[in-house]
């Protein structure tokens, strides 16, 4: 294969970026985004990796180098930007606003894969920052009242998540007198460094309460970019995360603690939230924080026992991997299904879409069911105190996506022909569909051998199944109809801003009545959504206190009792 | 021949006002030809004066004035930096200020003060004594005078009167206290690490005083809190002149006056021993706040821009005032930094005066479709200021911040932070209305604009990214910051 060098990687968008200046050729630069993550790919596929390099002059001394960790990310971070940026360019291609869009959506994926390659803090927060910053114009692109409102949560998170980053960082290479990224790891940091740093990483992840941007700016975006929001850019929260925290080194038992409890109030929550949403993709983006938390619960139990840490690491690759494949399939469908009018062709579109919805529901046989395993095989090492709630935990995660996958596909299955979209848009997105199939093939990770089947691991998706089929039957016979909540959560509570409606799906508005009617818009707390929110992280603390294993209450022998003797 | 450096770029500014000044009104080709051949010139000339300091020369020159009162010039490392600076965008304005008044009236008087206000920023950066430096910061404050009231307006006046009133009284301050000095050290020759700390059995109560006094004589044109009030006054200047003052005269002089005195007339080690570089660091501090606060309520451009110089320029105020090398190299080089995102900003935001009559955030929208290139190039400067990186204002941001923790002020970080918080507040919503949002309809074109203005602000966005992007070549602002500072701090 050919030598690439790895600068080649975050300069080849760039370099369209550049071009998309002179007017000339901005139909080539169209053309060509789909192939510019190419040399991402092919340097992270090269075998053996290229040599790193340093550039002495730039920032502050840049290192790019692909390690072990990184070259799985980059592969699917490649796959998901090329193929995104092809549906994007189909979608937009009679949108007065295309260059803006192309411009940004450059930038961002420069962003991203630079920051998987590169080793000092300087370029790493760089390329972290382009991203962020340049996904911004992606929210905002539609122009909406539904667009500001999502641009403006998300920006304010960015721009926290930015500050906290940079206190982290700076902190943390003061103490070890060290640029290098992975200096951040070290003993000498300095705990308030690793805290910020975290929540920098974990608003993108989209850990619970940090979420709330996520499925306001995914169900804002078009849905190529939420493709890739949703896909390769919450997956940068974790590598960071797995970049800068000792994991395998040494313990950190109050983060894990923390971690763990937004990871099960993420699982508790998304579903709760999800499920009452009247978007498809915002219904999609919740599945998402579902599925960061399940990873966040590996990053938890990896930093309670560190030893644990090499059977949990290729699970967690492996579970993002596949929720990048699968979670882009999915948004990059929704397109393709307002492309065609309602009846026999959109069954047909729903049922080449449910496949993606499968894999992620951990359907057994599965690249998803193995991922799940992986994992759960992973902390079935973790200490005692966690094996009582792991199990339940996977089955409400197991269950969650299942009913979710089946919000979405029914919201789909009645949502609005759209006839300005062209059917072409489909390409990609089967594209896509295929790689959730073979694409795990190209991620070169090991996944455990496939294990026997067993009927226990049909039981989250056939629960699911039942209580859909029940709920669906309830709310026939009642006479009763989901009311969609009002995007933004918490958000809700504030009333100065101008807020987007909630998204009805067109169902005959007056085949039944709210069950619970709806309160005066000037009403504060209204309990869908904020008091929801705030009990349920309430409860997952409670559970999460509640369980956590005894690690030391051991009573200290306090100086009084010294002085006694 | 290097020994006349000194003296031959002061000349390059300094000689050729006059001559612009008596210049006829309608001799504009003429005039044009001078002031780039003169900008040109100066700029070869600084070019050459760095790499005679780079090689361990440090041309000097004294004309004595009366017994113990010296005219001194002397070109170090911390002057070549500000030399620089002053020769760039000296430059740049020029070819700008060249295009923004084609039409206008009274072009010599203002050329020709535009070029004293020039040679006065030279004077300052090359002054090898307290007394020379004086005398350059008051007739600084004298020649952009006119230059604020050039448009005539009552406002114009209004803001002038006010201008003179700070300047001259911090001036004022500035002499007491350097008269002061003199009686009680001699001839203060400007020299690393201080000159006060060697000198046997001062009061320390008078020294404390004269501090005081020399600080809030630069203090004034630095803009620091409470002496800020002139500054967001004098934008009713025109564009090119508010660019100058705000990126390299007037408000530069005060933080390389501040520079000078900690550490150059008192050295670090005293400053600190007297127990005045907390107070200075906290009052850094204060102003950064309090201008951030300021700019948030501006609606219009140019205030919200001025009082965002009030606070950016006290970075470099708070990077001298904490004791550590790491926080000096933030400091320093945001005396460069600060200046080309700045001067970006003004030239953009002097060009969507001139082209649509906009002088509001609010009518900022859809700027970015009409007028593409000044809004790329205002867009750079911002994010820049916001510290986002690779642009030059994350580099200024990183050392200070490092320095923070070096000086054991972790507090600094928090302010860091808020600032950051903050500048993206006031900031993000003009990107945003440029970007997008729909321009009114039908758009008032008032002038086509001529790649005078044009270019200028292109240029500087291009030195944002270029300052930024390739901060640890040789001869970068950073890589001259880290050289100036292992001589403070060896």
């Amino acid at each position: 294969m050919i030598e690439l060098p790895l600068w080649l990687v975050p300069t080849a968008p760039i370099v369209l970026v550049l071009a998309l200046c002179i007017p000339h050729l901005r139909p080539y630069v169209r053309a060509l985004v789909p192939l510019a993550p190419l040399p991402a790919l092919l340097v992270a596929l090269a075998d053996p990796f290229p040599v790193p390099i340093r550039i002495d002059f730039l920032l502050l001394g840049t290192d790019l180098a692909v390690t072990e960790t990184a070259a799985p990310f980059l592969v699917f971070t490649a796959l998901l930007w090329g193929v995104a940026g092809w549906q994007l360019m189909r979608l937009l291609a009679d949108d007065p606003a295309q260059n803006r869009a192309t411009l940004c959506f450059l930038f961002a994926m420069a962003g991203n894969l630079g920051l998987l390659i590169a080793q000092d803090m300087a370029a790493f927060y760089t390329f972290f920052a382009m991203m962020s910053l340049a996904s911004w114009g992606l929210v905002l692109h539609g122009g909406g009242v539904a667009q500001t409102f999502a641009g403006r949560v998300y920006i304010v998170f960015a721009i926290a998540g930015e500050i906290a980053l940079f206190a982290g960082l700076a902190m943390g290479a003061f103490a070890m007198g060290d640029l290098r990224l992975s200096a951040m790891t070290g003993d000498a940091v300095p705990v308030i460094a690793t805290v910020l740093v975290s929540t920098g990483f974990l608003i993108k992840l989209g850990a619970v309460p940090l979420h709330i941007w996520l499925p306001l700016a995914h169900a804002a975006a078009p849905a190529p970019a939420s493709a890739v929001l949703s896909g390769a850019m919450l997956k940068a929260g974790l590598f960071g995360l797995i970049s800068v925290l000792p994991l395998g080194q040494t313990a950190l038992p109050e983060i894990a603690v923390a971690f763990a409890a937004m990871a099960l109030a993420g699982l508790a929550l998304a579903p709760m939230l999800g499920l009452v949403q009247g978007d498809p993709k915002a219904v999609l983006a919740y599945s998402s924080i579902g599925q960061m938390s399940l990873i966040l619960l590996g990053l938890s139990a990896a930093l309670a026992a560190p030893e644990i840490w090499p059977l949990i690491a290729p699970a967690l690759v492996l579970l993002a991997a596949n929720h990048a494949f699968a979670k882009a399939a999915l948004f990059l469908g929704v397109p393709a299904v307002w492309s065609v009018e309602r009846g026999g062709l959109r069954i047909v579109v729903l049922a080449v879409l449910a496949l993606p919805a499968l894999v992620l529901s951990g359907m057994p046989g599965t690249s998803g069911w193995l991922a799940k395993d992986a994992l759960k095989a992973a902390l079935g090492a973790a200490p005692e105190g966690w094996a009582i709630w792991l199990g339940a935990a996977f089955f409400v995660a197991s269950l969650g996506t299942a009913l979710l996958m089946m919000r979405a596909l029914f919201l789909l299955a009645t949502a609005a022909y759209k006839p300005e979209i062209a059917r072409d848009v489909a390409w990609p997105w089967l594209a896509m569909t295929s790689l959730v199939i073979f694409g795990l093939g190209v991620v070169n990770i090991a996944p455990d051998a496939p294990k026997a089947f067993s009927v226990a691991y049909l039981l989250p998706l056939a629960t699911a199944g039942v209580l859909t089929a029940l709920g669906g039957v309830i709310l026939h016979y009642a006479g009763l109809r989901i009311e969609p909540a009002a995007p933004g959560e918490l958000l809700g509570m504030v009333r100065n801003v101008s807020q987007p409606k909630p998204v009805l799906s067109p169902v005959p508005a007056k085949r039944g009545h709210p069950l619970v009617s709806r309160r005066p818009a000037t009403a504060l707390l209204r309990p869908e959504h904020g008091g929801l929110a705030v009990l349920s992280i309430a409860v997952a603390l409670a559970l999460v206190m509640a369980l956590m294993p005894a690690t030391a209450p051991v009573a200290p022998s306090s100086p009084t009792a010294e002085y006694a003797q | 021949m290097s020994e006349f450096l000194p003296i031959a770029i002061l000349m390059t500014s300094l000689g050729v006002a006059p001559i612009i000044l008596m210049m006829p009104e309608h001799a504009s080709r003429l005039r044009t030809t001078v002031n780039l051949a003169a900008a040109s010139l100066k700029l070869a000339l600084v070019v050459w004066l760095t790499f005679v300091v780079v090689q361990g020369g440090s041309p000097d020159l004294r004309f004595t004035v009366a017994p113990g009162l010296d005219l001194h010039l002397k070109a170090d490392a911390l002057s070549v930096l500000f030399l620089a600076l002053s020769a760039i965008l000296w430059l740049i304005t020029t070819i700008y200020a060249i295009g923004y008044l084609e039409n206008g009236v009274d072009r010599s008087r203002f050329f020709g003060f535009f070029t004293l206000c020039v040679a006065s920023t030279v004077g300052i950066a090359m002054a090898g004594n307290l007394f020379t430096f004086l005398i350059f910061f008051e007739l600084l404050t004298l020649a952009t005078w006119p230059l604020v009231v050039h448009r005539g307006t009552a406002e114009a006046h209004r803001a002038g009167r006010i201008y003179l009133a700070y300047t001259l009284g911090g001036g004022l301050a500035l002499t007491f206290g350097t008269i002061w000095l003199y009686a009680l050290a001699g001839d203060v020759t400007f020299t690393p690490r201080g000159v006060l700390g060697d000198l046997p059995q001062t009061d320390s109560i008078a020294l404390i005083a004269i501090f005081v006094l020399l600080i809030a004589g630069v203090g004034v044109k630095a803009a620091l809190v409470p002496l800020h009030g002139w500054l967001p006054l004098s934008m009713v200047a025109p564009a090119p002149v508010s660019a100058l003052l705000h990126a390299v005269a007037v408000v530069k002089a005060g933080a390389f006056g501040i520079m000078r005195i900690v550490y150059d007339v008192f050295g670090v080690e005293t400053v600190q021993e007297l127990g005045l570089s907390t107070p200075l660091a906290l009052l850094a501090a204060i102003t950064i706040i309090w201008g951030s606060v300021c700019a948030l309520r501006q609606d219009d451009l140019k205030k919200r821009l001025a009082y965002s110089t009030v606070s950016q320029v006290s970075y470099i105020t708070l990077g001298v005032a904490l004791v550590s090398p790491l926080a000096a190299i933030g400091g320093l080089t945001h005396l460069i930094h600060q200046g080309i995102m700045k001067i970006t900003l003004f030239l953009a935001a002097g060009n969507f005066a001139e082209a649509q009559g906009v002088k509001t955030v609010s009518a900022m929208n859809g700027m970015g479709r009409l007028m593409p290139v000044s809004m790329v190039a205002f867009t750079i400067g911002a994010l820049g200021m916001i510290g986002v990186p690779p642009l030059a204002g994350f580099l200024s941001k990183w050392y200070l911040g490092a320095g923070g923790l070096q000086a054991g002020q972790p507090a600094v970080i928090a302010l860091l932070a808020g600032s950051s918080l903050m500048n993206a507040a006031y900031f993000l919503p003009i990107l945003y209305r440029a970007w997008f949002l729909d321009p009114p309809e039908p758009a008032p074109v008032r002038r086509k604009l001529g790649w005078m203005l044009v270019i200028p602000p292109a240029l500087t966005a291009a030195l944002i990214v270029a300052a930024g992007l390739f901060a640890n070549a040789p001869f970068s602002p950073l890589g001259w910051t880290r050289f100036i500072v292992s001589l403070e701090y060896l």
